[in-house]
């Protein structure tokens, strides 16, 4: 199961380089060419760590651990 | 380039978004029977808000709010605004998307992986907003009837099955119970309206946008009514309360006759598809948000980076769907500062801007 979703992001990713950047590669400046590449590097990472089985925390953990620092549980 | 936007048109893209993720999620809340009593008074307490929303794209017309932002505060502190609202939005993006994804994952596809599901979603949603704010608008357009329907048909075939005496007792919990959840109400569909404020440079053909934008929360607010109502008078309190996703239950239990049954499947496709365009609203605004930032002129060479992020967010977000039906307790809280305290702020520099421009002029015609 993990090989094949890991298949599937490799697929996903790839299909978004070939169709997405490389036609507009030439045309854009170096800038945004890294500005691009730097988010969708991020992105793939971060699926990449979960597909792994490699926990991240999500922002809902902080989210409510500040509220129970300021208000007190709220559930 | 701007899109013109004609009325209709944005009245359609206001329905389908709030009602896109709203109908899915809408549950009973802590107020129980008294929840269309708090849904009521959310849309009362929204209406401010709205009217400042108006106002802020009234006084900046042809712009979105990341300009406003920058013109009014200046290229910093504007810019660590525009880091503010596009985090927002691209985190929304996120939520709904998880939202669905759990979704479909719970009625259907049990077997297939969450990711699989989102990855299906966000490149529909992708290339719908990449082909721009045009097709979006003619997406909703098509679909709204046809959301609409299938809102309103399921209400009318179960009334034989209602049981009225699920409403009471009324007002049996007190005062601030109600109008706390009329908060959560708030924040949650109302008050997310703010991400068409990301798209708003399209709206400078909108003759009167109060009109527009009251009319249309107004039309959503009947249709949570009726949606809600129904799944009290249908489910019962017990249930309600139990229950995840009480619409999709909801519309298991309706049937006509002997030959329509088991229609939750036709209408759950329906959520889908208006939650696709939420989630292609909010993936615009996100790469809108982007490019502003980072100084990139065409949003559209972004959407695929921030639609992978949207997704990478939304497999992270919670570690289950009971972690996302909790979140809803502190989404209320986490999202004032966007939807409330920002747009003050941004409304009450344009307004100071603005008179102070009016001033100038005066002396001059003098």
């Amino acid at each position: 199961m993990m090989m094949m979703l890991i298949i599937i992001l490799i697929i996903l990713f790839a299909a978004i380089i070939i169709f997405d950047f490389l036609p507009v590669i030439k045309i854009q400046s170096k800038r945004d060419s890294f500005i691009y590449c730097a988010l969708l590097s991020i992105a793939f990472s971060i699926l990449l760590l979960f597909t792994l089985g490699i926990k991240i925390t999500g922002l809902f953990e902080h989210i409510k651990d500040f509220f129970a620092v300021f208000t007190g549980r709220l559930e | 380039m701007q899109n013109n936007v004609s009325s209709r048109r944005l009245s359609s893209l206001i329905i389908v978004f709030i009602l896109g993720g709203s109908i899915l999620l809408g549950g009973l809340t802590t107020v129980e029977q008294d929840t269309w009593l708090s849904l009521i008074l959310s849309w009362v307490i929204f209406l401010p808000l709205l009217i400042i929303y108006i106002r802020v794209v009234k006084l900046h017309p042809g712009m979105n709010i990341y300009d406003i932002m920058v013109t009014l505060f200046g290229k910093q502190v504007g810019k660590l605004l525009t880091l503010a609202m596009t985090l927002y939005f691209l985190y929304l993006c996120a939520l709904v998307l998880r939202n669905f994804g759990d979704f479909i994952f719970i009625v259907s596809l049990s077997e297939t992986p969450h990711v699989v599901i989102m990855i299906s979603m966000v490149v529909l949603t992708a290339y719908m907003a990449k082909s721009g704010f045009d097709i979006l608008m003619k997406w909703t357009i098509i679909t709204l009837p046809v959301y609409i329907f299938l809102i309103a048909f399921p209400v009318v075939i179960s009334f034989e099955k209602l049981e009225f005496s699920n409403l009471l007792p009324f007002l049996n919990h007190p005062f601030k119970e109600i109008i706390r959840s009329a908060f959560e109400y708030f924040s949650f569909p109302f008050a997310e309206i703010i991400v068409l404020l990301g798209m708003s440079d399209s709206f400078k053909s909108i003759k009167k946008p109060c009109k527009v934008y009251i009319c249309s929360t107004f039309i959503c607010l009947v249709f949570l009514l009726a949606i809600n109502i129904r799944n009290i008078l249908l489910l019962g309190l017990p249930m309600g309360k139990s229950l995840f996703f009480p619409s999709y239950v909801a519309i298991r239990l309706v049937d006509m006759a002997d030959f329509m049954s088991r229609i939750e499947g036709s209408v759950s496709t329906n959520f889908v598809l208006a939650g696709t365009a939420k989630i292609a609203v909010c993936l615009l605004a996100a790469s809108k948000g982007m490019a502003s930032l980072f100084g990139i002129g065409d949003y559209k060479r972004l959407v695929m980076p921030v639609a992978m992020l949207a997704l990478a967010l939304a497999t992270i977000a919670h570690d289950s769907t009971m972690e996302m039906f909790a979140f809803l307790a502190y989404y209320p809280f986490f999202a004032f500062p966007f939807q409330v305290l920002i747009p003050l702020l941004v409304w009450i520099a344009g307004e100071i801007r603005h008179h102070r421009n009016k001033n100038k002029s005066t002396p001059a015609q003098a």
